[in-house]
């Protein structure tokens, strides 16, 4: 695993104003991130914890109130970086009177794409998100999880080098969902890095290596997921087909290190344990790190 | 839950729906059948405010689908856009625009068509101020026309509007037929087979027979409709179709026809002229007036008046000399200096005393109410009745100058005899065979002619004392003049008008080039007494003081 | 009419201007965006340095600049046609082909709200066509353009499309040319079917009624025609059996006989007189009074429009137009076509005998040097009517010797035109643009698409600002501004006249104290002194901007070219190039404005 930087923010802030530029919301504070090359990092956080304007920011959609925010080296405000990024909206914000295949032509077109791997790229896209049969229908026919993956795929119309998915998987049925989760993971055998903000912790615990946990607008938590989750003390021992004698024999066995052991490793509190325990304490000492972390990842400076 | 408070929810709506429709149908009920007949309901508040105003449109005229069409599209701002209209209206006219003028007034109407005073407005502007920015006098007439035809329009949409229907009656008659291009004016009207319909026969296209119907159309409105005449006063409103058919009848004699049917257009306003008079028209302070009854209202004067006295004889006098006496010393003293004598001041006291002194009929009966309480009734009603008659009479003697009532009863008498029709044939000829350059025949045909007029002046003398007609005469004698010019010839001696011409030459074009008085045996009787007469009268009034009633009162003794 | 003054040739109009301008239009283009340039960095700065500080928001400023400006002009036509495509589907979903629909039924019921029997029903129906057309088409761009960036922000579809390598200036772009050509596209069908429905509606031909025809004097017949389009014509036709009829309703016919008498054919040709683009070239005007004394104007007659002044008839006084450039190289057909308009006021209305015919005038060609003069020509004159000449090249002078026209008369290619009302105590009207020379016509058909060009050009700056609005304020917001925009633009003129003090009632304070009050324009206004002098001063505040904002708003009543057409004008090339220009220039200007503000705004909530 390569350790290229492509994400970086440093004191990444943002304050919605009003029409009159009064402060209204405060929705990010002196965020810093790194992300890595390879890497799937998720962003956790309840709603309205920062987590969309975060992307949002990294995607020049809005503007940082202070801070910077450097997508592949360059500031996120710079067009040009859009070259190598694909973007998956909250709800896939389509033209809705435009078909698959427009669809994906259109966007070809934006990255300037020449008509011959215009035509190529949207036929592999369509086949692969598997809308090939409903290629020529009105975006505004597709259902959701049409739609979901058509926004997929125009969001890998330029072979992106980062993906950014703002919850890739909402109103998406157990099989959609687990269908992205497998997209996602293939992506990252691509070398692709991607960025995913989700407020559902079972789709984050399931595919992302990193993640980091925001809670009105804070960084409340930053590390892998094994090493999050991990309780240091308890082994748990997984195992199939014992006998009763064979269990016997296993305490022996592992007492003595024999015996075939399937898996032996830590007990691992759940996500939502985690996260739970995370909001509350954040809750009850506002603008702190959360002390469950039991080991701070490089090169996380406190926050302000 | 909240599917309850769902279904709460609509039925809160429900009540609310139909607690506003009570309202609504209290504003708003459409008027079933007729509301005049008491049958069925007079409607909602809207619908009555609109009976009583005359709004609705099935009252207003013709309903215009194009109409209401621009009406709705304008979203009910159209009183915005027909003033955006107005304006860009009065920009063409400045610019001198017309087509998009005329297009753009229409455009206005459709907005607004019932608003009355737009129609008469731009109708006066096309007809009058439009017409008369164009040279060719046939520009002209076009856009006469089209000012005659807005308000033809106009009158469909606003069906018995007396001022619309008058209007038009004015334009066809006074328009048409008095501009400085009348002839041709009225030429072009009668071949204009555009304006006429088919079927209308020729001798009715006639702008004066026209104009007079539409006069008809606006008493009608009048008369039935309960339409008010506004801006101008009933009399004057009325008089207009019997003037029309006068103007009818001396325009077309001034075309050449002659004969039976210039009698029988001089019969029909005669006729017409004595409709009129009989017509009990209001005045303005809700009295009334008839003025072709001034000798019947007389009568109910001195009639209630006799009745009245005959209640309590000599009562009158009695109240009189009671008041008399008690007069102060000053008043008296006043009252004893001679007419001539008095200053103005006292001229005042001595009228407001003359005022105290007279008994009034309602005096007169309330003290016969007093003395004889059995005959207090009846001396009210003698009182009304002498009141009533009393003043109708004096409305017909103010009014009737006021449209010269005497002079055209006269004029429609007189025009219908043998002698006034063979006249106008005469003049009309004889200026025929002076434009042909036959002055001999002219000046004979004209000395026939005006032996006629003198026939005329002999069995109708009030005639000429009225300016038209004197002015006609005169303007005929100018041409006779000018006729004699040509064939080198004075004034003749038996010259038959020569008393009229003395009367009534005020700019003095003729009377220098009369000959002596002397010389004329046949009128210088009659000549010299009217010349007298005149000549003293005119001292008189320059003289000092001197009421000319006098002078009138002794006539000189030939 | 629509022709005053002599239209400069296009390169002169962009780069030198006309003798009244410091600059040509380029240069004034340039000067205005620098001017606007520096004001939009100065407010920008302040601004910013109110948000941020002196030194940060100074940082901001010249990073928008400088990142703005390299941007700028990165545009990749194939994301711009993509962006261009995508508007034309977005307006053809959102009914834009209603538009057409209306329109069509609009000429389809046009005979419930338009009379043909005008006294010119061809100025009437391209007038409404064309102004039909105007307004349905900028209603349309402004509905269209307005609404389609707010919409892409507020549904959040353009998410999607900035996070893609696209520049702010091709999204700015795109929506430009994309509802432009919407606009084009409907435009032609409308112009198509208007000018169907005008040939249709206007060309007619008449039959001759026969009962009508009477022998005239001198050999031929006279006679009538039938009515048709709500009017009909005198015909005579002569011996030869050619004929014409009389002007009715601003056009005539030529009627052709054949056969002999009693089997006779009568053909009636279209209508003549109309479907014209005349080409003038127009001269300048001067007078004499009526004791021979140079004036540069004639005489009032109290017309409320002081367009046209009097000249005495049966004086010296006169009217005099010279004409430049009168070559034989410019007149090839070997005579010279004047027509003149002469307008009449008369002091009295003429007599019973007189009254039915024009006013005597006289016209003679003049060579200004030698004062040599052609013989004298006299006409009766006819308002609202064109009167044409044809003065051919060989001509006599004023004592009947042979001269030419060119060689004799013109002095270094000038001629002058002397024009004289001959009847006592009455008089001739005229303005400069009464009396041109009309060497050539264009043909009606091109003349009306350009017409049809100058809405285009309209619809284009219409696009432009309200994509520009459109890329800073909300869809209904924006549409407000624009309409503003469009009204304002309309008022160009007044909104000037007022800045500059030019009409009467005092700026826009004083005026409303008046108009609430009812006070008289003229008079004095009656606040007190001290009011007064503070309310002019107020006044003289405000006019300053309003009169900027009217400098640089665009002149829509210029730009269009409806009477041109209607009134039989051809727009010539050198007009419609600027026109053109103008539009492009405003294209131009917008799309940098529209730029900038897409660039410093968030695009998402």
């Amino acid at each position: 695993m390569a350790s290229d930087v492509i994400i970086e923010t440093r004191a990444l802030s943002k304050v919605y104003r009003d029409f009159w530029g009064r402060q209204k919301v405060r929705a990010l504070k002196g965020l810093d991130l790194e992300i890595q090359q390879g890497e799937i990092f998720g962003l956790l956080g309840p709603n309205g914890s920062g987590k969309t304007t975060t992307i949002k920011l990294l995607l020049g959609l809005l503007f940082p109130t202070s801070g910077r925010a450097l997508v592949f080296g360059r500031d996120a405000v710079d067009v040009s970086k859009n070259e190598r990024i694909g973007y998956l909206p909250e709800e896939s914000y389509l033209y809705k009177f435009l078909n698959a295949e427009e669809t994906l032509d259109f966007y070809g077109r934006l990255f300037d794409m020449p008509a011959s791997v215009r035509k190529q790229r949207v036929a592999e896209l369509i086949e692969m998100v598997g809308l090939d049969w409903a290629k020529r229908r009105p975006l505004k026919e597709y259902s959701k999880g049409m739609t979901r993956r058509i926004g997929l795929a125009q969001a890998l119309i330029n072979d992106p080098d980062l993906i950014m998915l703002d919850e890739p998987t909402t109103g998406l049925d157990p099989i959609g969902t687990r269908e992205m989760k497998d997209m996602i993971l293939k992506l990252r055998e691509q070398g692709k890095t991607v960025l995913m903000c989700s407020h559902l912790l079972a789709d984050v615990q399931d595919v992302c290596d990193r993640i980091a946990i925001l809670h009105q607008g804070e960084l409340k938590e930053l590390g892998r997921v094994d090493t999050l989750l991990t309780v240091a003390d308890v082994t748990q021992v997984h195992a199939r087909g014992l006998t009763d004698a064979c269990q016997h024999e296993i305490r022996e066995v592992i007492s003595r290190h024999q015996g075939e052991l399937i898996s032996m490793e830590n007990p691992t509190t759940t996500l939502e344990e985690l996260f739970l325990s995370i909001v509350r304490d954040s809750a009850a000492r506002p603008g702190r790190r959360a002390t469950v972390a039991s080991e701070p990842v490089p090169p996380a400076s406190p926050s302000s | 839950m909240s599917e309850r408070r769902s279904f709460v929810r609509k039925v809160v709506y429900l009540c609310a729906i139909g607690l506003l429709l009570v309202p609504v149908s209290w504003l708003s009920a459409p008027a079933t059948r007729s509301s005049v007949s008491g049958q069925g309901s007079s409607g909602g508040k809207l619908a009555r405010l609109r009976a009583d105003y005359k709004l609705s449109q099935a009252n207003l005229g013709e309903i215009d689908p194009a109409s209401e069409t621009i009406k709705l599209a304008t979203l009910g701002m159209r009183g915005i856009a027909a003033n955006l209209l107005w304006e860009k209206a009065n920009h063409y006219k400045m610019t001198e625009d017309w087509t998009n003028f005329s297009a753009t007034l229409e455009q206005i109407t459709k907005l607004q068509p019932n608003f009355v005073s737009v129609w008469q407005y731009q109708a006066w502007n096309l007809s009058y101020n439009v017409s008369y920015e164009f040279d060719d006098y046939r520009d002209r007439y076009y856009w006469v026309m089209r000012g005659i035809d807005f308000l033809e329009d106009g009158t469909r949409y606003n069906e018995n509007d007396p001022q619309l229907l008058w209007d038009m009656g004015w334009f066809l008659g006074y328009k048409i037929g008095r501009a400085d291009e009348h002839v041709l004016y009225r030429r072009l009207f009668k071949d204009d087979e555009e304006y006429h319909p088919a079927d209308r026969p020729r001798e009715m296209r006639d702008n004066w027979l026209l104009g007079k119907q539409w006069f008809r159309k606006a008493q009608y409105a009048v008369d039935n409709f309960q339409k008010e005449v506004e801006g101008r006063t009933d009399l004057i409103f009325h008089s207009y179709p019997a003037l029309w058919q006068m103007y009818y009848a001396a325009t077309i004699e001034s075309e050449g026809v002659f004969g039976e049917v210039a009698r029988r257009a001089w019969a029909t306003a005669a006729e017409d002229w004595q409709q009129f008079g009989e017509r009990i028209i209001p005045m303005y302070d809700n009295t009334i007036v008839q003025l072709g009854r001034l000798d019947y209202y007389r009568q109910e004067v001195e009639r209630n008046h006799q009745q009245l006295n005959a209640l309590a004889p000599g009562l009158a006098d009695a109240i009189q000399s009671e008041r008399r006496q008690r007069l102060t010393d000053a008043q008296r003293r006043v009252l004893a200096i001679p007419i001539d004598e008095r200053s103005t001041d006292q001229r005042a006291i001595v009228n407001q005393l003359a005022a105290m002194l007279q008994v009034t009929p309602h005096q007169l009966a309330g003290r016969i109410q007093q003395l004889h309480p059995e005959k207090a009734v009846e001396a009210h009603r003698l009182a009304d009745a002498l009141q009533h008659a009393n003043v109708v009479a004096s409305n017909i003697e103010r009014s009737r100058p006021d449209v010269n009532y005497d002079y055209w009863k006269m004029r429609a008498e007189f025009e219908q005899t043998d002698d006034a029709l063979l006249a106008r044939e005469l003049i009309h000829k004889g200026s025929e065979a002076f434009a042909a350059a036959d002055p001999d025949l002219a000046r004979e045909l004209y000395e026939q002619g005006l032996q006629k007029w003198r026939a005329i002046l002999d069995a109708y003398p009030g005639i000429v004392s009225h300016g038209i007609t004197g002015d006609e005469l005169m303007r005929i004698i100018e041409q006779y003049v000018r006729i004699l010019n040509q064939n080198d010839a004075p004034i003749p001696a038996d010259f038959p008008l020569r008393q009229f011409v003395e009367y009534h030459d005020d700019e003095n074009r003729i009377r220098g080039l009369l000959p002596p008085v002397s010389e004329s045996p046949d009128t210088s009787t009659d000549g010299s007494s009217e010349e007298a007469s005149e000549t003293d009268s005119r001292d008189g009034s320059g003289g000092e003081d001197s009421p000319p009633t006098a002078v009138r009162g002794t006539p000189p003794s030939p | 009419m629509v022709i005053e003054t002599e239209i400069l040739p296009f390169w002169q109009w962009l780069l030198y201007g006309g003798s009244d301008d410091a600059f040509g239009a380029l240069p004034w283009f340039f000067i205005a965006m620098i001017t606007a340039g520096v004001v939009a960095l100065l407010g920008g700065y302040l601004i910013s340095a109110v948000r941020h500080g002196p030194i940060e928001g100074g940082d901001r400023t010249y990073r928008v600049v400088v990142g703005g400006l390299k941007n700028l002009l990165v545009l990749s036509p194939r994301r711009v046609y993509a962006l261009a495509r995508l508007t034309v589907q977005e307006s053809l979903r959102r009914h834009v082909l209603v538009t057409l629909a209306v329109f069509l039924l609009i000429l389809m019921f046009a005979a419930l709200f338009l009379r043909i029997d005008q006294p010119d029903p061809f100025k009437l129906y391209v007038s409404f066509v064309l102004t039909a057309t105007t307004y349905l088409v900028l209603l349309m761009a402004l509905f269209l353009s307005v609404f389609s960036l707010p919409n892409d922000i507020k549904n959040r579809t353009i998410y999607t499309v900035v996070t893609k390598p696209v520049r702010p200036g091709e999204i700015v772009l795109g929506r430009m040319l994309g509802f432009a050509f919407v606009g084009t596209a409907v435009l032609a069908v409308m112009g198509l079917a208007s000018y169907v429905f005008v040939v249709r509606e206007i060309g007619h031909t008449h039959a001759i009624a026969a009962q009508t025809l009477q022998d005239a004097e001198g050999g031929g017949q006279k006679g009538r025609t039938e009515t048709a389009n709500a009017h009909r014509h005198d015909v005579t036709i002569d011996r030869e059996g050619y004929g014409r009829t009389d002007s009715v309703q601003g056009h005539w016919h030529e009627v052709t006989q054949t056969g002999s008498r009693e089997d006779a054919q009568y053909d009636v040709g279209p209508p003549q007189g109309v479907f014209l683009a005349r080409v003038p070239v127009l001269g300048k005007l001067r007078f004499i009074d009526r004791l021979g004394e140079d004036k540069p104007r004639g005489i009032s007659v109290g017309n409320e429009w002081g367009y046209r002044s009097y000249i005495e008839g049966g004086t010296q006084a006169a009217a005099i137009w010279t004409f430049d450039e009168v070559t034989p190289g410019r007149f090839e057909d070997g005579y010279l076509p004047i027509e003149l308009t002469i307008r009449v006021f008369r002091t009295h209305k003429g007599d019973q005998d007189s009254i039915d015919r024009g006013i005597l005038g006289s016209i003679v060609l003049r060579n200004p040097q030698t004062g040599l003069q052609s013989e004298m020509q006299s006409f009766r004159a006819r308002e609202y009517y064109v009167d044409q000449q044809y003065v051919s090249r060989k001509l006599l002078d004023s004592d009947g010797n042979p001269i030419d026209l060119f060689d004799d008369l013109t002095h270094n290619g000038q001629l002058e035109v002397w024009v004289q009302c001959l009847k006592d105590e009455q008089y001739f009207g005229m303005a400069q643009a009464d009396c041109y020379l009309r060497p050539r016509n264009q043909s009606f058909t091109v003349n009306f698409f350009k017409g049809f060009s100058s809405i285009w050009v309209q619809m284009l700056v219409v696009v432009a600002f309200g994509v520009m609005c459109s890329t800073f304020l909300s869809g209904p917001v924006a549409m407000m501004f624009t309409v503003a925009i469009l009204v304002m633009g309309l008022f160009k003129d007044f909104m000037l006249r007022i800045a500059t003090g030019d009409v009467y009632g005092g700026g826009p304070i004083e005026s409303l104290i008046r108009i609430v009050g009812q006070q008289n324009l003229m008079s004095e206004l009656n606040t007190g002194d001290v009011t007064t002098t503070v309310i002019r001063t107020a006044d003289a505040v405000i006019t300053f901007p309003m009169w900027v904002v009217a400098s640089i708003l665009p002149d829509f009543r210029g730009l269009s070219k409806v009477r041109w057409v209607s009134e039989g004008f051809d727009i010539s090339p050198s007009l419609l190039a600027q026109d053109v220009s103008v539009s492009l220039a405003y294209l131009v200007g917008l799309f940098v404005v529209g730029y900038f503000f897409l660039r410093t705004r968030e695009v998402a909530k």
